[in-house]
């Protein structure tokens, strides 16, 4: 026999064999701004790409959400919550978690303390005044923690990170407080397969909403089989929003519901496994 | 090559334990890049322990290439794969490849047997290069330390003695390719140099299988090169592990790289 950890041990809620997250990085424009620098000037054609987030994709997301009757997280900088207010109303009023993602999905290396805080401080001001409460959760735009970035997090409060790689199960950093880790991985993000620019740094990739689809529904599978397991879709309004393919995130859902999912926001998700986990497994955090 | 007990093909599976030393040798290095890193834990986290499962259920022996700077830092992990019957090898200590001379490379070597030696025992007798660098000086180095196979070479769907000068020498060559590497289909990144174009678990498997069962034909071999960190997600260790069953019954005979040395030196005469 293996002696070697494989999971946290976590028991689901009434019968389910795994906790499914639909998560959003409500990016817009931003995305392809902080992934070319703040500084540069974002051409026309990578600015109105991201626009498509906002003028298309977010009305298809939060429809999906709707007929399929199931919560989700949208992690959303604070810039856009600023632009599109009557949104990030409309994500609250429909029991819809909004999560930290950055004043301006800032995803510099070696952000200064001071620097990170004041995006802190800006963000969750906005998203506390549009949907009555602080954010819990933090995702790291572009996935770039910063040195401070935890202990932050402690201090303001919140309940969970979901930006680390290293597991498939969520976790404590520390024993007995939070924050509590949902992770999340490459496979299960609609910007590994459907983002595409020509502009440096480019991302030339083209997959159909079937070969997508299969890979999900089969890490779906493979995981809700260990029983212990987290699945944490991490999507974008601006790539998954198109016609076709939020069609192909309905056919994802019926299909985990059928399978045994418990299907949450992330805050729920992080609360529950805070109260059921004894042990912390983070790094020097 | 006539394999043992009439078994049509020698199948080696074999796993670079690169963990975050991968991440360490990309790009600025990573080191303040946390979720970059947490990738190359997952290696040890979550890959590791679910291919060892894997491998017990089909009682299977493999071989690791760990780098010495894994070993040490997760010594525990060496242990029980020795536990349970595996090879620990030989891949550099903080996955770094080597050019700046003999010298250099032989105390690096020196360092990293000692390493895995204190945790493990025993001498590493194989080698397979972080980034497949190999130099004119390398085949010397791995007779005089001792090796009895090195992994690198890409030219050959066999094994073969390796010969200095014309000589022969006790040193058999277990070729591997990118095509049986699994970063070619899984390992996708955004950061420099970057890395697109995510294959499927089934797309990877299959291309695998046509090769597998052509070169079963010709009764050669397949070493494979596989990174627990991509290939341990839940459903490609589920699509390795139908591969695997379908090689048993297609006549596969699997062995450690150490095991299969030791049989093509013998079938040699050396």
């Amino acid at each position: 026999m293996v002696r070697m950890k494989n999971g946290g041990g976590i028991v689901w809620p009434k019968g389910t064999r795994i906790a499914v997250m639909i998560t959003f990085d409500y990016d817009a424009w931003l995305l392809r701004q902080s992934r070319i620098g703040e500084n540069t000037p974002l051409i026309f054609a990578d600015w109105s790409r991201g626009m498509y987030g906002p003028d298309e994709g977010f009305e298809r997301c939060f429809r999906v959400l709707k007929e399929h009757q199931i919560p989700a997280t949208f992690f959303v900088p604070g810039k856009i919550a600023e632009e599109y207010p009557d949104h990030i109303r409309r994500l609250a009023a429909a029991g819809h978690e909004v999560g930290y993602h950055g004043y301006l999905h800032e995803s510099r290396k070696g952000m200064s303390r001071e620097e990170e805080l004041e995006c802190m401080v800006k963000s969750e001001q906005i998203l506390q005044e549009l949907t009555g409460s602080a954010p819990v959760g933090h995702r790291a735009p572009f996935g770039v923690l910063q040195k401070s970035s935890f202990q932050l997090m402690r201090e303001r409060g919140y309940l969970y990170s979901s930006s680390m790689k290293d597991r498939d199960w969520a976790y404590l950093h520390e024993a007995g407080r939070p924050i509590v880790e949902i992770p999340n991985e490459m496979t299960n993000d609609d910007y590994t397969y459907f983002y595409y620019s020509l502009v440096t740094p480019s991302h030339r990739v083209a997959y159909t909403n079937d070969y997508v689809l299969d890979i999900w529904k089969e890490e779906f599978d493979a995981l809700a089989a260990e029983k212990d397991k987290v699945y944490c879709l991490k999507l974008h309004p601006q790539m998954i929003g198109r016609a076709s393919r939020i069609k192909m995130l309905g056919e994802l859902i019926d299909y985990m519901r059928f399978k045994g999912a418990w299907i949450a926001t992330c805050k729920d998700v992080a609360q529950y496994v805070l109260n059921h986990t004894t042990v912390g497994e983070g790094d020097q955090l | 090559m006539i394999w043992p007990e009439n078994k049509r093909i020698a199948i080696m599976m074999a796993f670079d334990v690169d963990g975050e030393t991968l991440w360490f040798q990309r790009g600025d290095g990573n080191r303040d890049h946390l979720t970059n890193l947490s990738r190359g834990w997952y290696d040890t986290r979550q890959g590791l322990p679910r291919i060892l499962r894997m491998l017990e259920e089909h009682e299977i022996k493999a071989t690791f290439f760990v780098p010495a700077y894994m070993a040490e830092t997760y010594p525990e992990h060496v242990r029980e794969i020795v536990r349970l019957g595996h090879e620990i090898a030989y891949h550099g200590y903080l996955h770094e490849e080597c050019s700046s001379g003999a010298s250099e490379e032989a105390a690096i070597m020196e360092k990293s047997e000692r390493i895995i030696r204190e945790i493990t025992g025993k001498q590493v007798i194989g080698h397979r290069s972080p980034g497949g660098a190999i130099q004119d000086y390398s085949l010397e180095l791995f007779l005089k330390r001792g090796y009895i196979y090195s992994s690198n070479w890409r030219n050959n769907d066999g094994p073969f003695i390796h010969n200095i000068e014309g000589k022969q020498i006790p040193l058999v060559e277990l070729p591997k390719d990118s095509i049986f590497d699994d970063t070619a289909y899984d390992m996708h990144t955004e950061d420099p140099p970057p890395r697109h174009n995510l294959r499927s678990a089934k797309e990877m498997v299959q291309v695998w299988k046509d090769e597998f069962d052509a070169l079963a034909a010709e009764g050669r071999m397949i070493n494979f090169v596989l990174h627990p960190q991509f290939i341990g997600r839940p459903s490609r260790v589920k699509a390795l592990s139908d591969l695997i069953s379908y090689m048993k019954r297609e006549g596969a005979w699997f062995e450690t790289n150490e095991n299969v040395a030791r049989y093509v030196l013998q079938q040699n005469g050396l």
